[in-house]
């Protein structure tokens, strides 16, 4: 077990770190760590000492550090947790149990594969397709406050896919869309100037799409950014019966 | 890639975490309710003749009738505040340009069952 040489100064925390170093073991271990506590650190923080002070060939992923790039995803004792926005003081004096995301592959230590999750954000395709092409002369596509309402919250989504990791569904099995990619894809199709809602519909309303939810509603307690892709998902299956049901009624109208 | 680890879920996922764990209790409490209906469905025989319903009326005292029907209650009552405390999520309402707040929108499901349920208890403490 690796521990730190380093002498340190009053207050210590353990951190008990997963590694996972496919090229020297087949199988994961826990590494212990003694690191300095300090009041204003998070999590984040006590990780980057640790690769700074005492094993650089520890691996993971961060970039902002002010819980927006949504890349410090990891377990917290078992909690889906931005690393950058939880403190040590949070959990001190209890030792804190660093794992990577679960539900996802584990490329290294805590780094996670998340191509899944960008395979499914593709075929969802989470951006606008504009329903009729424009040109730079023609100005901007305008929206209403209303308009703009209809999807804004979901546009806080930073893709830290801690809601994957929050959902039993997608753990059991991972050809479920999940709360993120359902819920951006809903995003755009409630855009006014958007023009795939037919094609995403199909996509949300098969099986891979919101009838897989069996409405755990973790997902959206999870969600560093109140995005609710429980609320998301479930409107997408009000929806879709809606639509069905004005089919049946009504075929002759539009689907 | 290929040597990317794979963490399986554990067998009884739902035991690993609290909010897991409320969901499946959630899920059981169709059971005693879907159990109750065996009761109404006995109450609806058991009217056909006056000695039965005497005979159905007497089992409602029993014991373990009573224990039945606190238990079904209870999960009957999780059922509905779980359900009911859902509702919004379903629902958006908008008001103008602004989304209600999802704590109006359950309370408007809470209040309609405070009314609903008290015309049902008066219509029966008037017959
Ligand atoms: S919905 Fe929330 S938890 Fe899920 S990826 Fe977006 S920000 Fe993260
Ligand atoms: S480092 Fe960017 S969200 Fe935590």
């Amino acid at each position: 077990m690796a521990s730190s040489a380093t002498k340190i100064e009053g207050k210590t925390v353990t951190l008990e770190i997963f590694r996972y170093q496919p090229d020297d073991e087949t199988e994961p271990r826990y590494d212990t760590f003694e690191v300095p506590y300090r009041e204003d650190w998070v999590v984040l923080d006590a990780i980057n000492w640790i690769k700074d002070e005492v094993d650089g060939s520890l691996s993971y992923r961060w970039s902002c550090r002010m819980g927006v790039c949504g890349s410090c995803g990891m377990m917290v004792n078992g909690e889906p947790k931005l690393t950058c926005a939880v403190f040590l003081r949070d959990y001190y004096p209890k030792p804190m149990r660093i794992e990577p995301l679960e539900h996802f592959p584990v490329t290294r230590d805590l780094v996670i594969n998340m191509d899944d999750f960008m395979g499914k954000m593709e075929k969802l395709q989470t951006w606008i397709v504009p329903k009729e092409p424009r040109t730079i002369e023609e100005g901007e596509y305008r929206q209403t406050p209303r308009q703009l309402a209809d999807y804004k919250q979901y546009t806080m989504c930073i893709n830290c896919m801690l809601c994957y990791s929050a959902c039993p569904v997608y753990g059991l099995d991972s050809s479920f869309l999940g709360p993120a990619a359902l819920t951006l894809g809903r995003r755009y199709s409630l855009d006014s100037r958007d023009g795939a809602k037919d094609e995403r519909a199909e996509l949300i309303q098969s099986d891979e799409g919101v009838w897989s939810c069996t409405f755990v509603g973790e997902c959206s307690r999870v969600c560093p950014k109140n995005v609710d892709p429980a609320g998301a998902i479930q409107a997408g299956k009000v929806e879709g019966t809606v639509d069905m049901m004005k089919s049946m009624l009504m075929p002759w109208g539009r689907k | 890639m290929s040597k990317d680890y794979i963490r399986p879920m554990p067998k009884r996922w739902w035991t690993t975490r609290p909010g897991w764990a409320k969901f499946m209790l959630r899920e059981w409490t169709a059971l005693p309710v879907a159990i109750y209906c065996g009761v109404l469905i006995a109450m609806a025989a058991a009217a056909r003749s006056e000695a039965s319903w005497q005979g159905f009326c007497d089992w409602l005292e029993t014991p373990l009738s009573m224990i039945l029907h606190v238990i079904v209650l209870a999960f009957a009552l999780l059922h509905t505040v779980t359900w009911f405390a859902a509702a919004p999520k379903a629902i958006r309402v908008f008001r103008g340009d602004e989304q209600v707040p999802e704590a109006l929108v359950a309370g408007g499901h809470f209040a309609a069952w405070v009314v609903v349920s008290a015309g049902f208890a008066l219509l029966v403490v008037g017959l």
